[in-house]
C-alpha cells in the first residue's frame, strides 16, 4: 500500500513540474523560455575589440579563457603549497593524476613520461570546458540586441526578453525588421538621425514611434559564454595539435625510421625474395591518408557531440522548461567526462602507436618485416 | 519567391532528416561493442579496467561515423 502511494506522489510531482508549472502557472506569472538561437560558429560579441582592429571576440572564446583560467587556479591552489599530508584539493588532484598516470603507463609503457603532460592537460582543459556548458547562465545571460534577418526575435521587456506563454517561437525577423530596430537603437543615442532620415527619404517624423507603430522591435539574446567545444575553431586546433604531438612523438622515438611506415622504402628492397613488398608499400601510402584523416576526426568528434548536447538542452529546455531539463543535464555531464576522456585517450594511443617500433597498426602481417627495420 | 523559399526550407528538413539515416550503422556498432564487451566481462570480471577503457574507445570510433552524419545534417540546415 505505501508503494501505491509513492507512486502516486511520483506521479503527482512529474505532472505537476512537467505539466502544471511550465505550461499554467509560468505562463501566467509572465515567464516563459525564449526559442534560443542556434548558430553553428561562435556568436561574435565585439568586433574590432579595444580598438584592434579585426579582433573579434566570439563566445566560445570567453569561454575557452574561462576554461582555461578555471584550469589554472585549479591546478596553482592544488600545488602552491604542497604537503606530504595532502589537503583536499591536492589529494584531489593526486588522485587524478594518479589515475591518468596508470592509464598511461598501461597504455605507453616507457613512453608513459613523455606523453602523459600533453594527455593529462588536454583531459582536464576539455573536462572543464565542456562542463562549462552546464553552469547556469552560460547560454542564457548575454547581450541582446536586434534580431537580424532569418532569426526569431522577441519583444523585449526591460533587460529580458518577453516571453508569456509556453512554447511562444517568438516573430521571425525580416530585414526590414531589423533595419527598423536598427535605427530605432540608434535613434537612442544619436541626436541627428532625422537628418540621415531625411536623406534616405523616411518619412520626417521620429523614428521610434514609427516602428512602434508598424511593427514592434524583436530582440534575440547573444549570450556571454558558449561552451568552447561547440565552435569548430577551437576542436580543429585540439585535433591539429595532437597530430602535430603525434608525429613529433613518432620522429622522436624512431628517427627517421618513422616515416617509413608512410614511405616504406624497406618493404620495396628486396623484392625478389618478398614479392608482397609492393602491397606493404600501398598500404604505407594508405597510411597517410589515415593519418591525416585523424584531425578530422579528433575536431568532428568532440565538436559533433558538445554541440548537439548544447542543442539538445536547449530544445528540451523550450519544450518543458522544469525538470525534464535535468535528466539532459544528467547526461551531458556524462557526455563531457566521456568526450575529454576519449580525445585524451585517443592521443594517448595513436602517440603510443607512433612510438611504438613493431606496431603496424590492424594488419596483422608482421613477419618477414621486423628484419627490415632493425 | 514565396513558394521557392518554403520549398528550399522543405528540402532542407528532408534532406537532414534523411541525412541522420546515417545513425543506423553506428548505432548496431555500438550495440555490438557493448555486447562483446558485456560478454568478455561476464568471463573474466577481473579484467574490468581494461576492457571499459577499450570499449569506450571502440565506441568512439564507431560514433565518429554517426557525428559525420549529424554534421553533414547541420551543414544542411544552417550553412547551405
Amino acid at each position: 500500500m505505501k508503494g501505491v502511494w509513492i507512486f502516486l506522489g511520483m506521479i503527482a510531482f512529474s505532472v505537476f513540474f512537467c505539466g502544471v508549472m511550465p505550461f499554467v502557472l509560468m505562463p501566467d506569472a509572465g515567464v516563459g523560455m525564449a526559442l534560443p538561437v542556434v548558430s553553428v560558429p561562435g556568436e561574435k560579441l565585439w568586433e574590432n575589440f579595444l580598438g584592434i582592429k579585426g579582433l573579434t571576440i566570439t563566445n566560445t572564446l570567453i569561454g575557452t579563457l574561462l576554461a582555461d583560467i578555471v584550469v589554472l587556479a585549479f591546478a596553482f591552489g592544488a600545488t602552491r603549497n604542497m604537503q606530504e599530508v595532502p589537503g583536499r584539493l591536492q589529494g584531489l588532484f593526486e588522485v587524478l593524476t594518479d589515475a591518468l598516470y596508470g592509464l598511461a603507463k598501461s597504455t605507453a609503457g616507457v613512453h608513459a613520461r613523455k606523453i602523459f603532460p600533453l594527455m593529462a592537460t588536454i583531459f582536464l582543459f576539455l573536462l572543464v570546458a565542456n562542463w562549462l556548458e552546464l553552469v547556469p547562465g552560460v547560454d542564457s545571460v548575454g547581450l541582446m540586441h536586434c534580431a537580424e534577418e532569418g532569426f526569431n526575435g522577441y519583444e523585449h521587456n526591460g533587460a529580458i526578453l518577453q516571453v508569456d506563454k509556453a512554447l511562444d517561437q517568438g516573430t521571425r525577423a525580416t530585414e526590414a525588421d531589423y533595419e527598423a530596430c536598427h535605427l530605432a537603437e540608434e535613434g537612442d543615442h544619436a541626436e541627428d538621425t532625422g537628418a540621415a532620415h531625411a536623406a534616405e527619404g523616411d518619412a520626417e517624423t521620429g523614428t521610434a514611434e514609427e516602428t512602434e507603430a508598424a511593427r514592434d522591435d524583436l530582440f534575440i539574446v547573444t549570450p556571454f559564454v558558449r561552451a568552447a567545444a561547440t565552435d569548430l575553431n577551437l576542436t580543429l586546433g585540439l585535433g591539429l595539435l595532437a597530430f602535430v604531438a603525434i608525429q613529433y612523438f613518432g620522429v622522436r622515438a624512431l628517427g627517421a625510421g618513422y616515416f617509413a611506415k608512410f614511405i616504406n622504402t624497406p618493404a620495396l628492397g628486396n623484392l625478389d625474395k618478398k614479392p608482397m613488398g609492393v602491397m606493404d608499400f600501398v598500404v604505407g601510402l594508405l597510411e597517410i591518408v589515415s593519418e591525416v584523416s585523424k584531425i578530422i576526426s579528433f575536431a568532428f568528434r568532440l565538436f559533433g557531440n558538445i554541440f548537439a548536447g548544447q542543442v539538445l538542452l536547449f530544445v528540451m529546455a523550450f519544450l518543458v522548461a522544469t525538470m525534464l531539463p535535468s535528466i539532459f543535464y544528467g547526461l551531458e555531464l556524462f557526455v563531457g567526462l566521456i568526450q575529454a576522456f576519449v580525445f585524451a585517450m585517443l592521443v594517448l594511443v595513436f602517440s603510443a602507436m607512433a612510438m611504438q617500433k613493431h606496431d603496424h597498426g590492424d594488419h596483422g602481417d608482421v613477419h618477414g618485416r621486423d628484419d627490415h627495420y632493425e | 519567391m514565396e513558394f521557392n523559399d518554403s520549398f528550399v526550407t522543405a528540402a532542407k528538413a528532408i534532406g537532414a532528416g534523411l541525412t541522420m539515416a546515417g545513425v543506423i550503422g553506428p548505432g548496431i556498432g555500438i550495440g555490438l561493442l557493448v555486447h562483446g564487451a558485456l560478454e568478455a566481462l561476464g568471463r573474466n570480471p577481473e579484467a574490468s579496467g581494461q576492457i571499459t577503457t577499450n570499449m569506450i574507445l571502440g565506441i568512439a570510433f564507431a560514433e565518429a561515423v554517426a557525428i559525420y552524419a549529424l554534421v553533414v545534417a547541420l551543414i544542411i540546415l544552417f550553412v547551405l
